[in-house]
């Protein structure tokens, strides 16, 4: 069995303060969700914008939640890049929902994609 | 990195509080309750959002916070938010902020007060431009905070 997935949820944003919602299911072959990573195509998308998430109906992440939080720059190691739970969040094909939210930047570029990464993994405890 | 810890909890709520600030020097109160499922405060996350035509990829003390836990009974942080430009920053660590760590158990009050105060340090830095009448613009802008809790 495989340790490791990072399974990609692709968040298609049209326009300026757009909000957008996404759902999907964690891949069943991995008991838990480890981490999280979001990347925007620029840098100035990060102010302000807002990502939420549930699993399983239990919200890991509010409406509110900065995406600055949850992303980092580039020079940070693909390993170190994920914002990591430390609580037990369980993936085996649970169903995620959430909400992505533009903040309406001046200067960004429209349309763009939103990449969510989520680290999924199967021992409980790494 | 932040969220790592040695155990694993049973679960985690992170809740958002977001104040706005439109004038220089403003003091801004903040007062708001926590949720009945929340048993301790682990962590906190302070951003300013907002965008500013700086040159600076940082400003150390844009802000500065203070907050109380309990209806005023216990007081753990006072601390100062820096303002970081997301374009030119190349800092590994500064497009995602370390968690401030707490440790209060939340009890029968679950009230949260405290004041965040705009430090004026918009002029700091800024590109120049030719029209001086646009120095003395304050552009409003939030303040995030994110709260790390355990639930009950």
């Amino acid at each position: 069995m495989k340790d490791h997935k990072f399974q990609l949820i692709r968040i298609g944003v049209g326009g300026s303060g757009t909000s957008v919602r996404y759902t999907g299911e964690t891949d069943k072959s991995y008991r838990r969700i480890r981490g999280i990573f979001v990347a925007l195509p620029d840098p100035i998308l990060e102010y302000g914008a807002t990502l939420s998430l549930k699993v399983g109906g239990t919200d890991v992440f509010d409406d509110d939640h900065d995406v600055r939080l949850l992303t980092c720059g580039q020079g940070v190691a693909p390993n170190q890049k994920f914002f990591l739970f430390e609580e037990f969040i369980e993936a085996s094909g649970n169903a995620f929902e959430g909400r992505f939210r533009d903040a309406g930047i001046q200067g960004a570029t429209y349309p763009y994609e939103a990449k969510v990464f989520l680290w999924l993994v199967n021992e409980q405890g790494s | 990195m932040v969220g790592q810890r040695a155990r694993v909890v049973s679960g985690i709520r992170r809740l958002n509080k977001t104040i706005e600030v439109f004038r220089p020097l403003q003091v801004v109160p903040i007062d708001f309750r926590f949720p009945g499922d929340v048993s301790e405060c682990f962590g906190l996350q302070v951003t300013v959002v907002g965008r500013f035509p700086m040159d600076s990829p940082v400003i150390p003390a844009f802000g500065e916070y203070s907050l109380e836990f309990e209806g005023k009974k216990i007081h753990p942080v006072n601390f100062i938010v820096p303002w970081v430009n997301q374009e030119i920053f190349s800092d590994e660590t500064q497009h995602r902020p370390d968690l401030l760590p707490l440790a209060v158990q939340i009890g029968n009050s679950r009230m949260i007060t405290g004041f965040y105060h705009d430090l004026n340090r918009q002029q700091i830095g800024v590109i120049p431009i030719v029209d001086r009448r646009e120095l003395s613009v304050f552009q409003p802008y939030n303040v995030r905070f994110t709260f790390h809790c355990y639930r009950t």
